[in-house]
C-alpha cells in the first residue's frame, strides 16, 4: 500500500490558454485567476457557477441551485462575458450568455477566468473570459457516486487509454436534485422546504487526441442535456414552468509545427436546445440554435524578440424557433493579427488587430495593446493594456417579436487597464496581481418601454465602470504537509452616467446586482492523502433594481464551505473519499433577492480508479 | 467561532468601509388619503404600496412592508374595499391579503388553491366576494368571515375585471386578447346563466351610479408570426344595462385602450388610450381625445371638495419608481408625488 502523491499544490509557472498570448502570467497584460484541479478536485459535484462563486472575483447571480446562474464581471452582464471551450464561445446565441448551473464542474480539470480581455482576441464581448480546460491523464478508468442534502445524487465514470500516439478519453455524468432545501424565510425565523427547484442533467464528453512529432490534432465532443423545474420567487407561488436544455458540441483540430511557424486549424460545428414550457400563460417556446465555425491560424517565430500570429475565421449561425419570424442567421467574417514584441529583455508589448464583419450588423474594429514590464526580474512586473471592444447584438435582442429591432448595432466600449504582478518563489511561494481599470460602454442595448409600454431593444445606454481587482496566493511545503491560500477581492463601481429618457432616475447610481466589494477566499491543507479546504465568499449589498432605496437592496451575505478529502492508492486502485459542507454556518441568503439559497448542506463521494 | 465575529474579522482585514444600508422609512401612515399600489416588477416580489397625504403633502413609500415586516408579495395587482377592510389582490403570489386601512396591518390572508394568479375582487355581500383569476378561467368564492376560499365559478378564458349589479356578477373574458364575452354570474346560486358576446378583448369593467356597466375593450393584437397579415382590432368602450345585459352603446375609440373611469353623477368618463380620453356619459360621445395629451399606466378618480379630480401614475420605463399626477377639471396638473415601482392602481381612502 502507499498513499497517493497526486495531490501537490500547483502554484508554478503556467502558460495561460485563455489567452492567444501563450505566455506565463507575470508576463500577461491583464489580470488572470486560475481555478487549478486540485481545487476542483475538492469540489466535485457542484456546478460551474458555484465555483466560480467561491474560487474568482466574478459576481455570479444565481437564482438558486439548478436555476439560472449568469457572470456579472466588472459589472456587466452575463452576455459581456465569453465563456470559452476549446478556445470557442460557447454563449447561447439568443441570450448571448451561458445558464453556468447546465456546466457540471466535474467536466472539466481547470478553469482559468480573465478580466479585461479585449474584443481583440475572441470577438464579442466587453468583460473578460472563463476558459475551460480539460487535461487527461492517461490509462485509467473511473467511477464515483455522489449523495447529497436534498435529493441530490450525481454518478460520474471516466476512463483515458493511451496507445502509441493516440489518446482515447470519455467522461460522463448523471445527477438527480430533488432540489428541495431548506431555507429561512425573511421577516421570520421560520424554516421553510424550497418548492419546484428539482432537476436533471447528464453530460458526456469525449476525446481522441494524436501527437506526432510536429504534428498533432484532436477531435473532441460534449453533450449536455438538462431538464429543470423553474422555481419563483419566494412570494409568488412555486410556479409552473419547465425548462429542456440540451448541446452537443464538436471540434476537431489539426497543427503542425515548422521550423518558424505553427498553422492551427479548428472546425467547429454545435446544436443547442432550449425549451420552455409555462402551462398556466401558454407559453411553449422551442428554440434550436445551431452554430458553425471554421478558424485558421499561424503564428511566425520571427525571433526571440518578434512573435506574430494571424487568424481567419468564418462563422454561420441560425435560430429556428416558433419565437421568431422565420429562420434568422447571421454570417460572420473575422480576422486578426496579435504580435509579440519584447524589444528589451524585460519588456513584452502585445499589439493586437481584429476585424470582425457580421451579415447582420455590420463590421467592429477591436485594436488593442498591452504591455508586460518586468521591474524585478521574476518578482515585479508592470503591466498594462488598452483596448476598444464590442458585443454583438444577440439574436433576441434583434429579433424578438415586438420589441426586437433588426437595425440595432453592436455595442462599443473602450478600456483601458494598469496592474502590477509579484511572485517569490522558494520555501514559501507567493505570489500577487492588483489591477485598477476604467472601462466605458457606448450604444448599451436596453430593452426600454416606448408610448405604449411595450418595451423595445435600443442602442441608448452609456455604462461607466472602474474598479480594482486583487488577487493573492501563498503556498508552503513541510515534510509531508502542503498548506496554500487563495485570496480574491474586487471593488466594483459601474453606473450609468448619462440619462437614457427624461427623467432617469438610474443616472449615477451603482447598477442593479453589481456589489461594490466581493471577497473570495481558501485555505488548503494536505497531508499524506489527507486534505482540508475551507472557503468563503463575501459579497455586499445589492440594488435589486434601477432605482435606489430601502425597499429594492439585497443584503450583503458571508458564506463559508468546508471540504475533506482522503486518498489512497491500493496495488492500482486509487480510493477517493470526499466530504463537502456547504453554508458551514447556516447563513441565511439570497444571491438574487427572494430567490434563497440552501442552508447548511452536505455532499459525499466516492470514486475508485483504477490505473492500468 | 460563529458567522458573526468571522464577518467582524473578514470586514475588518479587507476594510469594508461605507458600505451602508438605508435604514427602513419607520413613518406611520395616519392621515393618508390615497394609497398608489405598486405592481412592482413580476417575478421579483419588490411591489409596494405608497401613502399620499393630500393635506400635508406627505409621501411614504413601502408603507406595506413598514406595518408588517414582509413585503406584500409579488405583483400587487387592485385593491377594494369590504366591510371596512382594504383587500389587496396579489397576482403572482396567489393570494389576497387582508388588511386595516388606516394602518395597512395585515389581519387575514387567503390563499388561492392551483395558482390561479387573481386579478380583481368584488364583493357580493357581506358574507362572500369573488375574484377573478387569470390562468384557470374561473372566478374564486371567497368566505369573508374565515378568509379562505370555498368553491370555484368556471368562466371565459382568462377573466379579468368583474363587477356586480344587483344580483348579476360581471366578468371580463379576455382570452388573453382572443376573447369577447363577459360571463354573467348568479350570485344566489354561483352559476354562470349567461354569456355576453362583446368586444374583443374585454378586460376592464365599472360599474356606474346608474346600474349601467362600462366595458372596455381592448381589441384583438397582431399576431407576430404573420406580420403581413393585420389582425388587429380597434379598442371600443361598451355601455350595457346592468340588469338585463343589454347594450345601451357602443363607443368605437380606436387604439387599445386602457383603464377606464367613471363618474356617472359629473356626467363623465375618462379613459387612458395613448392620451387621456374625455367622454360624455350622457352622450356617450368622446368629448376630448387629448384632454391630457400624455399616456399614463392607470387612472383613479377621487372626490376633491365635492370636485372630481383625476388621478394619473406613469410608470416611467418599468424598473424606477413611477409618479401620481392630479389633474383639475381642464387636464391641469395640480398635485403631483412620487410612487413605487409600476404604479397600477389607485386607492382613495375616505375619513
Amino acid at each position: 500500500m502507499e498513499q497517493v502523491n497526486a495531490q501537490t499544490v500547483d502554484i508554478g509557472e503556467v502558460t495561460v490558454e485563455a489567452m492567444r498570448i501563450r505566455r506565463p502570467v507575470f508576463e500577461q497584460p491583464v489580470q488572470i485567476a486560475r481555478i487549478d484541479s486540485l481545487q476542483m478536485l475538492f469540489e466535485k459535484g457542484r456546478n460551474l457557477g458555484e465555483i466560480l462563486a467561491r474560487h474568482s472575483f466574478l459576481n455570479i447571480r444565481s437564482n438558486g441551485p439548478g436555476m439560472a446562474t449568469v457572470i456579472s464581471q466588472r459589472g456587466f452582464g452575463g452576455e459581456h462575458t465569453r465563456v470559452l471551450w476549446e478556445g470557442i464561445p460557447i454563449n447561447h446565441q439568443m441570450l448571448g450568455l451561458v445558464n453556468l448551473s447546465l456546466i457540471p464542474a466535474g467536466a472539466f480539470s481547470e478553469v482559468e477566468v480573465t478580466s479585461g480581455v479585449g474584443s481583440s482576441l475572441y470577438g464579442s464581448g466587453i468583460s473578460g473570459t472563463v476558459y475551460l480546460k480539460n487535461s487527461t491523464r492517461p490509462n485509467r478508468v473511473s467511477l464515483g457516486q455522489s449523495a447529497g442534502s436534498f435529493g441530490n445524487y450525481i454518478t460520474n465514470a471516466s476512463t483515458s487509454i493511451q496507445k502509441g500516439d493516440f489518446l482515447f478519453s470519455l467522461n460522463g455524468s448523471m445527477q438527480q436534485n430533488a432540489n428541495d432545501f431548506r431555507y429561512r424565510h425573511p421577516g421570520s425565523a421560520e424554516v421553510r422546504k424550497r418548492e419546484r427547484g428539482a432537476y436533471d442533467n447528464e453530460h458526456l464528453m469525449g476525446g481522441l487526441r494524436w501527437q506526432r512529432g510536429n504534428k498533432s490534432a484532436k477531435s473532441m465532443m460534449w453533450w449536455n442535456r438538462a431538464n429543470h423545474e423553474i422555481a419563483e420567487n419566494i412570494f409568488a407561488g412555486p410556479g409552473a414552468a419547465t425548462q429542456f436544455d440540451e448541446a452537443f458540441r464538436w471540434v476537431n483540430s489539426f497543427s503542425l509545427h515548422t521550423n518558424n511557424f505553427l498553422w492551427d486549424a479548428k472546425a467547429y460545428a454545435a446544436k443547442t436546445t432550449l425549451n420552455y414550457f409555462n402551462p398556466p400563460v401558454n407559453v411553449e417556446s422551442y428554440s434550436q440554435s445551431t452554430e458553425l465555425n471554421s478558424e485558421l491560424s499561424a503564428t511566425w517565430f520571427a525571433s526571440k524578440q518578434l512573435e506574430l500570429r494571424g487568424m481567419l475565421s468564418a462563422t454561420m449561425a441560425e435560430v429556428e424557433t416558433n419565437n421568431y419570424v422565420g429562420i434568422p442567421y447571421r454570417r460572420q467574417l473575422s480576422a486578426s493579427l496579435h504580435g509579440t514584441v519584447i524589444p528589451l529583455k524585460n519588456l513584452n508589448i502585445y499589439p493586437a488587430l481584429r476585424l470582425d464583419y457580421y451579415s447582420d450588423f455590420g463590421a467592429a474594429i477591436s485594436p488593442s495593446l498591452g504591455m508586460s514590464l518586468s521591474l524585478v526580474e521574476k518578482t515585479l512586473a508592470l503591466r498594462a493594456s488598452v483596448s476598444r471592444n464590442f458585443r454583438a447584438p444577440t439574436f433576441n435582442d434583434l429579433y424578438w417579436p415586438e420589441g426586437g429591432n433588426a437595425s440595432l448595432k453592436s455595442e462599443n466600449g473602450t478600456k483601458s487597464e494598469i496592474g502590477i504582478v509579484h511572485e517569490v518563489t522558494g520555501r514559501i511561494v507567493f505570489s500577487q496581481q492588483l489591477s485598477v481599470y476604467a472601462m466605458h460602454l457606448d450604444d448599451g442595448i436596453k430593452w426600454l418601454p416606448n408610448s405604449t409600454g411595450r418595451f423595445h431593444a435600443q442602442n441608448i445606454q452609456q455604462i461607466i465602470s472602474r474598479g480594482a481587482e486583487w488577487t493573492g496566493q501563498a503556498s508552503v511545503r513541510f515534510a509531508k504537509w502542503n498548506a496554500s491560500s487563495r485570496h480574491s477581492l474586487s471593488y466594483t463601481r459601474a453606473y450609468i452616467p448619462k440619462a437614457r429618457f427624461a427623467g432617469d432616475q438610474a443616472v449615477g447610481r451603482q447598477l442593479p446586482y453589481v456589489p461594490e466589494f466581493k471577497y473570495s477566499g481558501l485555505i488548503q491543507v494536505l497531508h499524506s492523502g489527507f486534505g482540508m479546504m475551507i472557503n468563503g465568499e463575501f459579497v455586499d449589498e445589492r440594488f435589486t433594481s434601477e432605482q435606489a432605496g430601502s425597499a429594492a437592496i439585497a443584503e450583503a451575505y458571508l458564506v463559508f464551505d468546508a471540504s475533506f478529502t482522503y486518498q489512497k492508492l491500493i496495488n492500482k486502485t486509487e480510493i477517493s473519499l470526499s466530504a463537502t459542507v456547504s453554508n458551514l454556518f447556516n447563513e441565511a441568503y439570497h444571491v438574487v433577492r427572494f430567490y434563497p439559497m440552501p442552508l447548511r448542506n452536505f455532499l459525499l463521494n466516492l470514486t475508485l480508479t483504477q490505473h492500468f | 467561532m460563529n458567522a458573526t465575529l468571522l464577518k467582524s474579522i473578514i470586514a475588518v482585514m479587507i476594510f469594508f468601509a461605507g458600505c451602508g444600508t438605508t435604514n427602513s422609512d419607520k413613518k406611520q401612515i395616519a392621515g393618508a388619503n390615497i394609497y398608489v399600489l405598486n405592481e412592482g416588477n413580476i417575478g421579483q416580489a419588490n411591489a409596494s404600496i405608497t401613502s399620499y397625504n393630500i393635506e400635508t403633502g406627505e409621501v411614504i413609500q413601502n408603507v406595506y412592508e413598514t406595518a408588517n415586516g414582509v413585503p406584500v408579495g409579488d405583483a400587487l395587482h387592485s385593491a377594494t374595499l369590504i366591510n371596512g377592510k382594504l383587500y389587496l389582490v396579489v397576482n403572482n403570489s396567489h393570494k389576497i391579503e387582508v388588511v386595516d386601512p388606516e394602518t395597512l396591518v395585515n389581519v387575514g390572508t387567503i390563499s388561492l388553491a392551483g395558482q390561479p394568479s387573481p386579478r380583481y375582487i368584488a364583493q357580493v355581500n357581506e358574507e362572500k366576494a369573488y375574484v377573478t383569476n387569470l390562468y384557470t378561467a374561473s372566478v374564486s368564492v371567497l368566505d369573508l368571515k374565515n378568509f379562505e376560499e370555498t368553491g370555484s365559478i368556471s368562466v371565459g378564458q382568462n377573466p379579468e375585471g368583474i363587477a356586480v349589479i344587483g344580483q348579476k356578477a360581471f366578468v371580463a373574458n379576455s382570452g388573453f386578447g382572443s376573447g369577447n364575452t363577459l360571463s354573467v354570474i348568479n350570485t344566489q346560486t354561483d352559476e354562470v346563466t349567461e354569456t355576453i358576446t362583446i368586444g374583443n378583448n374585454p378586460i376592464s369593467l365599472q360599474a356606474d351610479a346608474q346600474g349601467r356597466l362600462w366595458v372596455v375593450c381592448v381589441g384583438a393584437y397582431d399576431d407576430f408570426s404573420t406580420p403581413d397579415v393585420d389582425e388587429s382590432t380597434p379598442g371600443e368602450v361598451y355601455v350595457l344595462d346592468g340588469h338585463s345585459g343589454a347594450v345601451i352603446s357602443k363607443i368605437e375609440v380606436g387604439g387599445h385602450p386602457g383603464e377606464l373611469v367613471v363618474d356617472s353623477e359629473l356626467g363623465k368618463a375618462w379613459l387612458s388610450n395613448g392620451s387621456i380620453f374625455q367622454i360624455n356619459t350622457h352622450t356617450f360621445e368622446i368629448e376630448n381625445k387629448q384632454f391630457i395629451n400624455r399616456s399614463f399606466y392607470a387612472l383613479g378618480l377621487a372626490r376633491a371638495d365635492g370636485e372630481a379630480q383625476l388621478w394619473a401614475a406613469d410608470a416611467g420605463n418599468f424598473s424606477q419608481n413611477g409618479m401620481a399626477y392630479a389633474f383639475d377639471a381642464t387636464g391641469a396638473v395640480v398635485d403631483s408625488f412620487v410612487t413605487g415601482i409600476i404604479p397600477g392602481h389607485f386607492y382613495f381612502h375616505d375619513r
